[in-house]
C-alpha cells in the first residue's frame, strides 16, 4: 500500500511550485520563498539517519530515515501526531529502519500511529495476549517485553491491521531527497545577508555584529518588521554567557533567523534568551549550515527550531528543552523536552527585478537585464605601453604610447555578458607619428555585438559597421578606441608631437574615453570572455595595416602580411608567434597596476633597473619589478610630472 | 613660462627629428634612426621563446558541483587583497570553469559561495573548489 503522502506530495509539489512560479511573474519580490524545514514535512524531530531516544519527550511527531534506539523511557506525540498521514491515518512515529531494543522500559505513542520501514526483530501486536482488542504494542518478542513501542490506541480506533495499512511498511518518505532539499534551504538561508540591529544591554550602542554590543556576556536585539538575519559565528553565539534580550519578541511579523558558522564539531553552550515563550518560537531559526557534529550544550532552553541538516545531534549534557523542530544527520536525545514548534514562515530575500538574484547580492536590483559588475583589473586600472616602430626596434622607452585601461563586463543572472564598458585614459605619446588604438575581442564575432558608442573617430581610415564594430573584420569584432590619440588630449597645440614624455615640456591631460560595447541577449557567456579576450593594439601612423599588439596576440583581419619578418620582427604567424623579435622581445607591455612610465629616450629597464633580471631569469625572479618597492624604479628616469 | 615651454617643445622636436623612436613610413618602413644615446640594454637581452612578458598570470578556475545537491547561491572569486575578480549565480550541481587573470604576484585566490568561504593556492596556475 502507497501512502498518501507518497503521493499527495508529488502532486503538492507540482501546485507548489505552480504558485511559487506565478508568484516569482507576477509579483517577482522573493527568491526561495519557503519555510527552509518545509521538507520535514511537520515533524517535531526529523533525522535522516537514526535517532537515540532515552528521556523525555518530543511533543510533537518523531520520523527518522533509519533506525530507532531504544534505551529508556520515552513519550513521543504526546501533544500532537502532527499531519503526516498514510492511508489517511496520522503517524506519530516514522521509523525507516529497524528498532534496537537496547534497554530502558517503555517508549509511548500517545497519539497516531506508528509505522516501522524494516521489522526486523520486532513483533507487532495488533490485539493482546488474549486476542482481544488492545492498545498497539511492539516489543522484541513477548507480549510484556520490555524495552518496547506502547501506542496509546489500538488498532480498531485506527482501522488497521496486518493486512490493512500495517505497522511494518517501508519506503513512506524519502529521506534522501528530504535532506538534499534541507541541505540546500540552509545553504540559502545562511546566504542571507545580514539585516539585524543589536545594541549592548542598555540599547546605547548599536551593531549588527555580536562583538560590536556584547557587555558582560549580554546582548540586545531590536527586532524590526519583517526578517531579521543575525549572522554569527559559533565563537561568536558562545561569548554570550548572559542574557540575550529583545525589544519585540518574536511573531509572525518579526523573524529571527540565525546563522551560525560552525564547521565540524561545535559545542553549543546555548544562551538564555530571556523573556521568550513557545508562542514566539515558531519565528526563530538557528541555522547550523555547515556543521558536522552538533554538542548541545549549556543549562538554557533553546527557543526555535535548530536546522543542522549536515550534523549530528547530540543532546545529552543539556538538560533543558527545544522548543522547536530538530533537524539533523541523526540525533541523541537523554534529557529535557522536543516541544512542537514547527517554524512556520517563508524566508526570502526581496528580488525587485524578478530575476532571481537577491537584492542584496545584485548590483542592478531594478533591472532585470543586469545583476552583476566584474572589473578588470579588479581593482585600479592596467598599464599599456607600446613601442611604434615595429617591425623595426625603437629606444625600448615604451612610451610611443601610454595608457591605462579598466573595463566592467555586466553580466545577467544567466552569466551572460549584457554590456562592457571600457574606460581608457592616454596618458602620452611619446612619439611623431600619428597613432591610434583599437582593440580586438578574440572569438567574439561583430554579429554578436548590438552596438558600439564612445568611438573618437576623425581621421576617416576606417569604417564601421552599423553597429559600431569595425568594418572589414569578418571573425573577430574590432573595435576603434581613437584614430589620433594627439586628438585626445585637451588643449594640445595642433602642430604639437610628442606628448607628456619630456618633463620640461607642458603636461596635458585627456579625458576618460568610455566605450560601451553592448551584447545580443544571451549570446556570449562570460566565460568566454574573460580577460584574455581583450587584444588590445596600436594603429601605426594612421596606416591601418600596421598593427602593433601584445606579444604573441593575434592581429586583426586589417593586419599586413607585408611587415611580418621585416626590420628585426621574427613573426612567425603559422606557429602563432607575433610582435616578437628574434631574441624574442616584445614592442608592447602591459602591466597589471597602473605604473609611471619612461622619460623620452630613456630606455625602460633603466628607469626599471629590475626589469632585464626578471625576463632574463624567465620570471622566477624579480617578478615585484613594477611595483613601488626599493630598488625597484629609478624616479629621476620616470615621467612623474 | 610659457613661452619657455613652447621653446623647450620646439628644441624636443626638433631632437626627436633625429632621435625619435618613431619614424613615418611608406607600406615598409626603412630602417629607423635609434637612440642617439648609444647600446640599448634592454635590445641585447635574450628572453626564453615561452616568456610571455606578462606581469599577470592565468588561473584555470574550476567549481565542481555536487549532484547530491541542489541549490543555487553568489560565487565570487577574489583575488588575494579581497577584490572581486568574476561573479555569478551558481547551481551547486553544476560545474562551472573560467580562466582568470591575477597579479603574478599573487598564489591564493578565495570563492565565496554563500556563506561558505574557501581560499585556494593557485600557484600552479590551477584552481579547483569541489563542493563537499
Amino acid at each position: 500500500m502507497k501512502s498518501l503522502f507518497t503521493l499527495a506530495p508529488q502532486k503538492s509539489q507540482v501546485l507548489v511550485r505552480s504558485a511559487f512560479t506565478t508568484i516569482l511573474l507576477t509579483a517577482a519580490s522573493l527568491v526561495h520563498a519557503q519555510s527552509p524545514t518545509a521538507p520535514a514535512l511537520g515533524f517535531n524531530v526529523f533525522v535522516k539517519n537514526s535517532a537515540k531516544l532515552v528521556t523525555n519527550v518530543t511533543e510533537g511527531p518523531v520520523a527518522m530515515g533509519g533506525d530507532l534506539t531504544l534505551m529508556g523511557n520515552y513519550n513521543v506525540a504526546n501533544k500532537t501526531a502532527g499531519t503526516f498521514k498514510v492511508s489517511n491515518v496520522v503517524i506519530g512515529l516514522l521509523i525507516g529502519g529497524k528498532i534496537n531494543f537496547s534497554s530502558g522500559n517503555q517508549t509511548y505513542i500517545n497519539n497516531g500511529y506508528v509505522k516501522l520501514g524494516n521489522g526486523t526483530g520486532s513483533t507487532v501486536f495488533y490485539k493482546d495476549n488474549n486476542g482481544a482488542s488492545s492498545n498497539l504494542r511492539i516489543t522484541p518478542g513477548k507480549y510484556d517485553a520490555t524495552p518496547g513501542l506502547h501506542l496509546q490506541t489500538s488498532a480498531a480506533k485506527l482501522g488497521v491491521s496486518e493486512k490493512v495499512n500495517p505497522v511494518i511498511e517501508s519506503g513512506l518518505i524519502d529521506f534522501t531527497k528530504a535532506f538534499a532539499s534541507l541541505q540546500a534551504n540552509a545553504k540559502m538561508v545562511a546566504s542571507m545577508a545580514t539585516k539585524i540591529e543589536l545594541t549592548n544591554p542598555n540599547g546605547d550602542r548599536k551593531g549588527t555584529k555580536i562583538p560590536d554590543v556584547i557587555t558582560n556576556g549580554q546582548i540586545k536585539i531590536n527586532l524590526k518588521s519583517g526578517t531579521n538575519v543575525l549572522n554569527v559565528t559559533g565563537e561568536e553565539l558562545n561569548s554570550v554567557k548572559g542574557n540575550i534580550t529583545f525589544n519585540n519578541a518574536p511573531d509572525a511579523s518579526r523573524i529571527l533567523v540565525i546563522n551560525v558558522n560552525a564547521a565540524g564539531t561545535f559545542n553549543w553552550s546555548v544562551w538564555n534568551q530571556a523573556g521568550l515563550g513557545i508562542q514566539n518560537c515558531p519565528y526563530i531559526i538557528y541555522n547550523f549550515y555547515n556543521t558536522t557534529n552538533l554538542l548541545i550544550q549549556g543549562n538554557n532552553t533553546i527557543e526555535g527550531t535548530v536546522l543542522a541538516p549536515f550534523a549530528d545531534i547530540t543532546k545529552i549534557v543539556n538538560q533543558s528543552n527545544i522548543e522547536g523542530q530538530v533537524i539533523g544527520l541523526s540525533y541523541y536525545q537523554s534529557g529535557g523536552s522536543n516541544n512542537f514548534a514547527t517554524f512556520i514562515p517563508s524566508l526570502g530575500e526581496s528580488d525587485a527585478d524578478g530575476d532571481t538574484v537577491p537584492d542584496s547580492k545584485d548590483d542592478y536590483p531594478n533591472d532585470a537585464s543586469r545583476a552583476f559588475n566584474n572589473f578588470y583589473p579588479a581593482k585600479g586600472t592596467s598599464t599599456l605601453m607600446y613601442e611604434d616602430l615595429w617591425p623595426f626596434k625603437g629606444d625600448y622607452d615604451f612610451n610611443d604610447l601610454v595608457i591605462d585601461y579598466r573595463y566592467n563586463t555586466i553580466t545577467d543572472a544567466s552569466n551572460n555578458v549584457v554590456e562592457i564598458n571600457y574606460s581608457f585614459i592616454p596618458k602620452a605619446s611619446g612619439a611623431v607619428t600619428k597613432n591610434g588604438f583599437a582593440f580586438q575581442l578574440d572569438g567574439i564575432n561583430p554579429s554578436q555585438i548590438t552596438s558600439v558608442s564612445g568611438s573618437k573617430m576623425a581621421a576617416g581610415w576606417s569604417a564601421l559597421n552599423n553597429n559600431g564594430t569595425e568594418a572589414g573584420q569578418p571573425e573577430n569584432a574590432n573595435i576603434i578606441v581613437f584614430d589620433y590619440v594627439n586628438k585626445m588630449f585637451k588643449g594640445l597645440p595642433a602642430n604639437a608631437s610628442t606628448v607628456n614624455t619630456f618633463s620640461a615640456i607642458e603636461k596635458y591631460t585627456a579625458d576618460t574615453i568610455k566605450i560601451i560595447v553592448t551584447f545580443q541577449k544571451g549570446s556570449v557567456n562570460f566565460a568566454k570572455l574573460t580577460s584574455e579576450k581583450f587584444n588590445p593594439y596600436l594603429i601605426a601612423d594612421q596606416t591601418r595595416g600596421r598593427e602593433i599588439h601584445l606579444a604573441n596576440r593575434t592581429p586583426s583581419a586589417k593586419m599586413s602580411s607585408a611587415y611580418y619578418g621585416q626590420g628585426q620582427d621574427n613573426s612567425n604567424p603559422a606557429a602563432g608567434k607575433y610582435f616578437k623579435t628574434k631574441n624574442n622581445l616584445p614592442w608592447a607591455l602591459e602591466i597589471s597596476t597602473s605604473i609611471p612610465y619612461a622619460l623620452e629616450l630613456t630606455e625602460f629597464s633603466k628607469a626599471y633597473p629590475n626589469f632585464i633580471k626578471w625576463v632574463e631569469s624567465n620570471g622566477t625572479t624579480h617578478a615585484d619589478w613594477y611595483l613601488n618597492n626599493p630598488g625597484n624604479r629609478d624616479a629621476s628616469k620616470l615621467y612623474l610630472k | 613660462m610659457k613661452n619657455l615651454q613652447r621653446f623647450l617643445l620646439a628644441c624636443c622636436l626638433a631632437l626627436i627629428g633625429f632621435t625619435s623612436c618613431t619614424k613615418q613610413m611608406d607600406i615598409v618602413p626603412s630602417a629607423p634612426v635609434t637612440s642617439s644615446t648609444g647600446a640599448i640594454n634592454l635590445a641585447e637581452v635574450k628572453a626564453a621563446e615561452n616568456f610571455s612578458w606578462s606581469t599577470t598570470k592565468k588561473v584555470e578556475f574550476t567549481f565542481e558541483g555536487n549532484a547530491m545537491q541542489e541549490y543555487t547561491l553568489l560565487m565570487q572569486v577574489l583575488d588575494a587583497d579581497g577584490n572581486v575578480l568574476i561573479q555569478k549565480m551558481q547551481k551547486s550541481n553544476s560545474r562551472y570553469n573560467a580562466t582568470l587573470n591575477i597579479d603574478i604576484n599573487q598564489s591564493t585566490i578565495t570563492i565565496n559561495y554563500g556563506a561558505d568561504s574557501k581560499t585556494i593556492d593557485c600557484s600552479a596556475g590551477i584552481a579547483t573548489m569541489n563542493l563537499d
